[in-house]
Order: structure tokens, then C-alpha cells, then sequence
């Protein structure tokens, strides 16, 4: 049993079935299409331990989603990566004011994302 | 004195009636009229109250004797002959009275014979001496010199006249005393002697010194006199000093030489008419002007014959008005020389006006060809400039920099500005801005005064209150006088715009490299990603797992395939390096290849794809390759966007100019406010929770090619109903 539950939020299936098949060696990984299917996840209880959110998503973005989250007393204290394929600092800046964690620019090492995602839980 | 005239009174003063009464009856007789006088008193006091011709005085008399009467007489200058009666003949007491004055006597008894021919000759001597007294007073008076003298030239006599300015000495020679040899012409005084001495008159003017050495011109007559039956016995001369009206004379001789030099002098034509119009006198350059010579003049030039004949009756005008009018007035006329050639000139003229007042004129003919010349010159650069200053493209504006009231302005600054040139002429340089920009801008100008104005970019407010960016550069001039300043405005809203289109450029493809970039690395990223769980864990996966890996890295690679392809046609027909293969192509075969291809994405989805082409179809002129991508990109959009089971309508068509070609899905729409997007670059309709694939470049690949083949694209969408794509292109011209 591993102790961990990620939940992944992308629009994109394949970034989904990639990052589920390589994290979820280490951990147990829930994956959800957008926002909304994310938000009920969360709202179904299922555990979750760590949220890796991509920005850009058709209907509610990851900003949008990441602001809900950390704005929510029940789910605020889960650590939040964001995701995003753009690399303007301005982003990243934003990201990480609305609370979340880490910020990581595709593409980038499945290896090391793993690690980052452990060593935060650790701290956590 | 007439002897027998009735008014020829004589006086008798006698004691004795008798003698009385005889020599009163003599007297009668012989016609003249007696007045008697009874004693020497009574004749004192007839003399006193009346006036007498003559009077016969008996000598000795009671009382007062006649030698009283004669010496009262004599005493007291009475002008009449007195003839003493004696009674006793005493020769003492006659010759006393002839000594006294007395003219003669008589002796009682008084014989009338006598007494007849002593009156007579009383009277003739009396008259005479009256002449003589009369002569010698003109003689003396006169302020002529006259001088006589003997034969010879000696002075016998001269009077007062001639002793004021010559030492005239009675027994001097004339010709030593008149002439002074020094100052004489030639042969003066041999001439003078030569007419004495033959008798004739001789008259002259000569040159003379005074008594007071001064220098004097004197008029002679001289004549020899003959006295006595003896002719040629005396010489009689007149002399006058005549050196004043010499002198006045030669003045006006002077003057009138120094005015007709003067007035040869001149460059400029003067001439005098007489009342008929014919020049009477020409200058120099009136000659040498018009061609004419003195001959000409005196065979009777008239004056209009140099003015041309349109002229003439202004002229006439003209010089009548002078008539009664100011005395100098100007007339501009064309002029004409002797051979024919006019000029231009200014003629001045004036009536001549004086004693002899002829009705003519005088005036000046003043050439202005010159002149009119450099008008001309000035008048064309002036006009040369205007045209310049007018023609020129910016508008310029000129203001009095003291009050920075407008001045002047070109056609450009009028319709730049819009307003008329009587509003522009009350405005001040600040209203041609708004009221916020006003200060900054007529501060501007007063620099520009100083000359260190440089230029200066803000914006100007029309008559319409239409703001409009402007560049202004200015300059400082001073003209007649006063300063000015003069602004050039250059409307640079075009500039700007570029400007603004040029960063909006630079901001549009900063944004699409990124956007780009972005589209790039989610395929990469999916390919990296399963290439490397592919070889890390090729052992660990099962082979199912393996293929699904596979088939993913496959297609994120032919995404990126495409997505590289797009971007690259986007780029090459952004900057224009497109090349097109444009032909004569008929659009029906092309489309329905497309639809043909993509026929087994449509089953895929279970889409009926329909395509319908209307007869007749034209031909376009297009790249085939070009509008096969268009077909796709549309069609595969509505094929995209349309949910399993739907209908997608491809329908070809002609107008009377265009290709119609059309595509209708019965898809779920386009929200009304990205329909104004979906041409952008990236841009895809979002839905939610569902995901499209697609580079987000199809669209504006689409617009791009229609507009480069003179064609348009709209697209019409009803939420949940349908949205049409409608493509219109130019059908090929036939000939």
C-alpha cells in the first residue's frame, strides 16, 4: 500500500495516463479532467495528499481552481504544484501567490518531479 | 505869351490920374488888361492878392516910391518884367532901377508906340527866361548825366548827375574824363572819337570805373550840337549807369543758361507746349530719347503724336483737369519713339502759368520700363512663393509673436485645421489647441521666438473639435517690421497608428512565439515523457501497455507534425513569403477530394458528411494547394466541433462574381462572444470538460488564404442549432 494519493488535474489524456503511470509507482494517483471533476473528487472525500494542477484547462483554469482550493479552510493545507507548459515568470509569480507549492515548467523530468512531489510531502 | 491875350493883366502904378488913365487906354488897345494902382502901397498889396504879367511903375510917387515897389518886387522873386515910368528923365534913378532888376523904362509922356514894343519884348523875355529857368531845373534834376562841352571835348559844362560819379571838372576833355582805358573793349574810344569828329550820334554801352573806383556800366548818347548857326560847335552827352540792369540782365541771361543746362543735364525728357499742343522746347534727352532733333521741333512736333491712341482722349482729359486743377499730377501712358518702339513712362506735367501764359504745358517723361520690370519680377516671385507657401503639404500657420494673433496661412493649414480665413484671422495661436494643452503649447511658441523653439509633439483641436496628433517643428522671422512666428503642423495619426501597429506587432508575435512554444512542449512533453517510460521500464511493460505508449507518442508526433506545419504557413504568409501556384482550377474537384479524404475521419465519428455542388460551376483562379487546405481546415473544424451522429453539409455554389462554397454542422455553435476570435491565432472555443485537439491555427490560415485570393469568409452560429462557415472567391473572368 503506498502511502501517498496524488490528485491530477489535466486537461490533456495523455499527461494524464503519462504522469499517472509514472507516479504512480511511488504513489496512488487519481486523475481528473478539469476542474469541476477535481473539485468533486475532493468533495466526494476521497483522501488526497498533494494536488498537481495544470493552468491552462478549457472552462475553469488552474489559477481559478488552485484560488477555490486555497480559499476553502477543508482542502487549503493540501500542497498544490502547478503545471504549465508556459514559462513566463509572471505565472509562476501568480501561482505561488495564490498559495501553491511549487510551480513546474513542461517539459521536465518525470524522475525528478517524483522527487520534488516526495520531498514536499516530507516536509509536509 | 500871346500878345493880345485877354488874361494878360498889367499892373500901372502911377500917382497921376491922368498917366493912369492914358496907359489904361493905351493898354486896352493894344488887348491886354490893365489894373491901376494909385501909389506905391496900393501896388504892394494888388501884387500881394493877385497875380500880374507885367507891371509899369512910376518912380517917384508919394508914400512909397516906385523904387520901394521894385526893390519889394525883386526881394521877393515875383516873376514879372517891371518897366519904370520916369516923369523928370533923371538918368541916376533909372540906372539905379535897371541895376535893381528893372527891364526897361519909359518916359513921360508915355508914347503908346513905346510902351507896345517894350511890353512885347518884356513879354517874349519873360517866356523865355521861364524856359531857360525850366530847362536848367530838368538839366540839374535829372538823374541822367548830362555834359557839354566844346568842339574840342572840353567840359563846358556838366551837371549833378555826372559830378556824382565823375570827377567832372569844367575845362577837362570828355574822353579822358568818361573812359577809362583799362576798362574799355577795343577800339572803343577810337570809335567814339571817329563819330565826334564826322558829326554823327554815337550811343554805347562801355565800362567805366566810378569816382569810387567801383566798376559801372554806363549807356552813352553823344551828339554834336549845333549853336549859333555854327554846326559841330558843341558835343552833347547823355550818360546813364546802367549797371544795375546789367547786372539784372545778366542774371536772368545766367539763369535761363543754367536751367537749360540743367535741363540738359537730365536723363529724363523735359518739353514745353504751346497752347496748341506743339513742343516749343525739348531738353537734351528729349531729343536723344524720342529721336527727334531741333529741326523737327521748329518744322512743329506735336505732343500727342507720342502717346499711342487709346490714349489720347485720357490724356486731353487729363491735361484739361490740370487747367483748372493742383499743378503737377502723374499719368501712366505708353510712349512712343520716332521708329515706333513704346516704353512705359510716367508723365508729369504742369500748365505753364505766368504773364505770357501761353496755354501750353511743360512736364518730364520719366522711362519706367525698368521699374515696371522689377514689378513684374517682384510681383511673379511673389506669387512664385505664395504658390509655394501654399502648395506646400503641412499646414503652416504664421502669428504675430507680440499678440499671437494669426497672421497668414496655407491652404493646407485652412483645411487642416477647418476653419475660414475670416475665423482664422480672430483666433489666437493658443485656440488651435485644447484648453489642457493650450499653455504647453503657446509656451512653445514664445520660445520659438528666442530662436531655441526645437519641435514639439501634442495634439491640435479643429474648428469641429476633432482632436489630431501633431508634429510641429517652428521658426522665428521678422517681416515689415513686426515678428513673427511660423509653425508647421504635420498631422502624424498615421505615424502613430503605425507606430502603435508596429509594438501591437511586436507584442502579437512575442505572443505567438509563446503561445507557439507553449503548443510545442504539450506534445513534447507527452512524447519525452513515454519515450523514456518506454525505455526505462521496455521489460516491466506489458505489451498492451507498450502499444497504447506507442500509439500516444504517435500521435502527440503527428500533432506536432501538423502544429509545425501550420505555424510555418502562418509565418511564411505573414511575412509575405507565401507563394502561391494560382491556376485555372475548378473548385468542385478539389473540394470534393477533401471531402473524399476525409470521409473515414467522418464514419469515425459516425458524422454524415454531405457534399452538394450546384451546377453551373465556374472556374476560380487559385492555388490549389492552398484552397484544399482551406476545404480542410473548415470542413475538419466542423467535423471537430459536431457530436457523433451529426451532420456536416459541404455545398458549392456560383453568384454572378463569386465562388459560394459553404459549410454547415449541426454542432453545438460558437458562443456569441468568441465568434469575433475564432480567426485569432491559438484561439479555440473552450468547452467544458471537453478537450479538442488542434493547433489553433486552422482559422486564421483560412482568413489568410481567402484574403490572398481576393475573397472573403464569415461565419454565422446559433448556440445548440448550427454554425456556417461561408467562403466567397472571385470566379475566373472569361474573356
Amino acid at each position: 500500500m503506498k502511502p501517498h494519493t496524488l490528485l491530477i488535474v489535466d486537461d490533456s489524456s495523455n499527461i494524464r495516463r503519462l504522469l499517472a503511470h509514472n507516479l504512480g509507482r511511488k504513489f496512488t494517483v487519481l486523475t481528473a479532467e478539469n476542474a469541476v471533476e477535481a473539485l468533486d473528487i475532493l468533495a466526494r472525500g476521497e483522501k488526497t495528499d498533494l494536488l498537481v494542477v495544470d493552468i491552462s484547462m478549457p472552462g475553469m483554469d488552474g489559477f481559478s481552481l488552485t484560488a477555490l482550493i486555497k480559499g476553502n479552510p477543508e482542502y487549503k493545507d493540501i500542497p498544490l504544484v502547478m503545471l504549465t507548459a508556459k514559462d513566463g515568470s509572471e505565472d509562476r509569480e501568480k501561482g505561488l501567490q495564490l498559495g501553491a507549492a511549487d510551480y513546474i515548467t513542461k517539459p521536465f523530468s518525470l524522475d525528478e518531479f517524483a522527487e520534488r512531489i516526495e520531498a514536499l510531502l516530507k516536509r509536509h | 505869351m500871346p500878345q493880345s491875350d485877354d488874361h494878360t493883366t498889367v499892373l500901372i502904378a502911377d500917382d497921376s490920374e491922368l498917366v493912369r488913365k492914358t496907359v489904361s487906354r493905351i493898354m486896352s488897345r493894344l488887348g491886354y488888361h490893365p489894373v491901376t494902382a494909385s501909389g506905391g502901397i496900393e501896388a504892394v498889396s494888388l501884387l500881394q492878392s493877385s497875380s500880374f504879367d507885367a507891371l509899369l511903375l512910376d518912380i517917384s510917387m508919394p508914400e512909397k516910391g516906385g523904387i520901394d515897389v521894385l526893390r519889394f518886387v525883386m526881394e521877393n522873386g515875383y516873376a514879372l518884367p517891371v518897366i519904370m515910368i520916369s516923369g523928370s528923365g533923371d538918368i541916376g534913378q533909372v540906372v539905379q532901377c535897371l541895376k535893381m532888376g528893372a527891364y526897361d523904362y519909359l518916359t513921360k509922356p508915355v508914347d503908346a508906340h513905346r510902351l507896345q514894343i517894350v511890353l512885347k519884348n518884356a513879354f517874349s523875355e519873360s517866356a523865355l527866361r521861364r524856359k531857360v529857368r525850366l530847362l536848367s531845373a530838368a538839366v540839374d534834376q535829372s538823374p541822367v548825366a548830362v555834359v557839354i562841352t566844346d568842339n574840342r571835348g572840353y567840359i563846358e559844362y556838366a551837371n549833378p548827375s555826372f559830378t556824382a560819379f565823375r570827377n567832372a571838372l569844367t575845362g577837362c576833355r570828355l574822353q579822358e574824363n568818361i573812359f577809362d582805358d583799362d576798362a574799355q573793349p577795343e577800339n572803343l574810344s577810337v570809335k567814339f572819337r571817329n563819330a565826334i569828329v564826322s558829326g554823327k550820334v554815337w550811343q554805347g554801352d562801355y565800362c567805366n570805373h566810378k569816382r569810387n573806383g567801383e566798376l559801372s556800366w554806363e549807356h552813352a548818347i553823344i551828339s554834336p550840337v549845333a549853336s549859333q548857326g555854327e554846326s559841330g560847335s558843341h558835343i552833347l552827352a547823355f550818360m546813364q549807369d546802367i549797371t544795375e540792369s546789367r547786372k539784372n540782365q545778366e542774371a536772368l541771361l545766367k539763369s535761363n543758361r543754367r536751367f537749360r543746362e540743367l535741363a540738359d543735364l537730365l536723363p529724363q525728357p523735359v518739353f514745353e507746349t504751346d497752347g496748341k499742343g506743339f513742343i516749343t522746347y525739348s531738353n537734351r534727352a528729349g531729343f536723344s530719347t524720342f529721336g527727334y532733333s531741333r529741326k523737327d521741333m521748329k518744322r512743329g512736333i506735336h505732343a500727342l503724336q507720342f502717346f499711342a491712341p487709346e490714349d489720347k482722349s485720357r490724356l486731353m482729359h487729363g491735361l484739361r483737369m490740370k487747367k483748372t486743377a493742383g499743378p503737377l499730377g502723374t499719368h501712366e501712358f505708353t510712349v512712343f519713339r520716332r521708329d515706333g518702339a513704346g516704353f512705359p513712362a510716367l508723365v508729369y506735367t504742369a500748365p505753364i502759368t505766368g504773364r505770357k501764359g501761353s496755354g501750353g504745358f511743360r512736364g518730364i517723361v520719366v522711362d519706367i520700363t525698368e521699374l515696371k520690370e522689377s514689378e513684374r519680377m517682384l510681383r511673379e516671385n511673389r506669387k512664385k512663393y505664395l504658390d509655394l507657401f501654399q502648395a506646400i503639404p503641412d499646414a503652416i500657420i504664421v502669428a504675430d509673436a507680440e499678440s499671437g494673433v494669426l497672421v497668414e496661412w496655407n491652404r493646407q493649414g485652412q483645411f487642416f485645421f477647418g476653419y475660414t480665413p475670416e475665423e482664422f484671422s480672430r483666433l489666437h495661436i493658443g485656440d488651435l489647441y485644447p484648453e489642457q494643452l493650450r499653455e504647453e503649447a503657446v509656451a512653445y511658441f514664445k520660445k520659438a521666438c528666442t530662436g531655441q523653439a526645437g519641435t514639439l509633439e501634442t495634439q491640435i483641436v479643429t474648428r469641429q473639435g476633432i482632436r489630431i496628433d501633431v508634429h510641429i517643428s517652428s521658426a522665428a522671422f521678422t517681416t515689415e517690421n513686426f515678428r513673427c512666428f511660423v509653425g508647421i503642423f504635420r498631422d502624424i495619426t498615421q505615424q502613430k497608428r503605425s507606430d502603435r501597429l508596429v509594438s501591437e506587432n511586436i507584442r502579437m508575435k512575442n505572443d505567438f512565439i509563446s503561445t507557439v512554444s507553449h503548443e510545442l512542449r504539450t506534445p513534447l512533453f507527452s512524447i519525452l515523457g513515454f519515450t523514456g517510460t518506454l525505455l526505462r521500464e521496455q521489460d516491466e511493460l506489458d505489451r498492451e501497455t507498450r502499444m497504447e505508449f506507442i500509439s500516444i507518442i504517435h500521435d502527440e508526433s503527428k500533432r506536432l507534425s501538423a502544429l509545425i506545419e501550420d505555424v510555418l504557413m502562418i509565418s511564411r504568409i505573414d511575412s509575405g513569403r507565401v507563394s502561391y501556384k494560382k491556376s485555372e482550377l475548378d473548385p468542385s474537384i478539389t473540394v470534393s477530394d477533401v471531402c473524399r479524404s476525409l470521409k473515414i475521419r467522418a464514419d469515425e465519428k459516425n458524422i454524415d458528411l454531405r457534399l452538394r455542388v450546384c451546377a453551373p460551376m465556374e472556374h476560380i483562379f487559385a492555388d490549389q494547394d492552398s484552397l484544399k487546405q482551406v476545404a480542410i481546415n473548415i470542413i475538419g473544424n466542423a467535423l471537430k466541433f459536431t457530436h457523433s451522429g451529426g451532420v456536416v453539409q459541404v455545398r458549392l455554389s456560383c453568384d454572378a462574381q463569386s465562388l459560394l462554397f459553404s459549410v454547415e454542422d449541426n454542432g453545438p455553435g460558437i458562443p456569441a462572444e468568441d465568434i469575433e476570435k475564432i480567426f485569432e491565432k491559438f484561439f479555440r472555443v473552450e468547452r467544458s470538460g471537453e478537450a479538442v485537439d488542434g493547433t489553433g491555427l486552422g482559422l486564421s490560415i483560412v482568413k489568410e488564404i481567402v484574403a490572398d485570393h481576393d475573397g472573403t469568409v464569415e461565419v454565422k452560429s446559433i448556440p445548440n442549432q448550427s454554425t456556417v462557415f461561408l467562403v466567397r472567391l472571385p470566379l475566373l473572368m472569361k474573356p
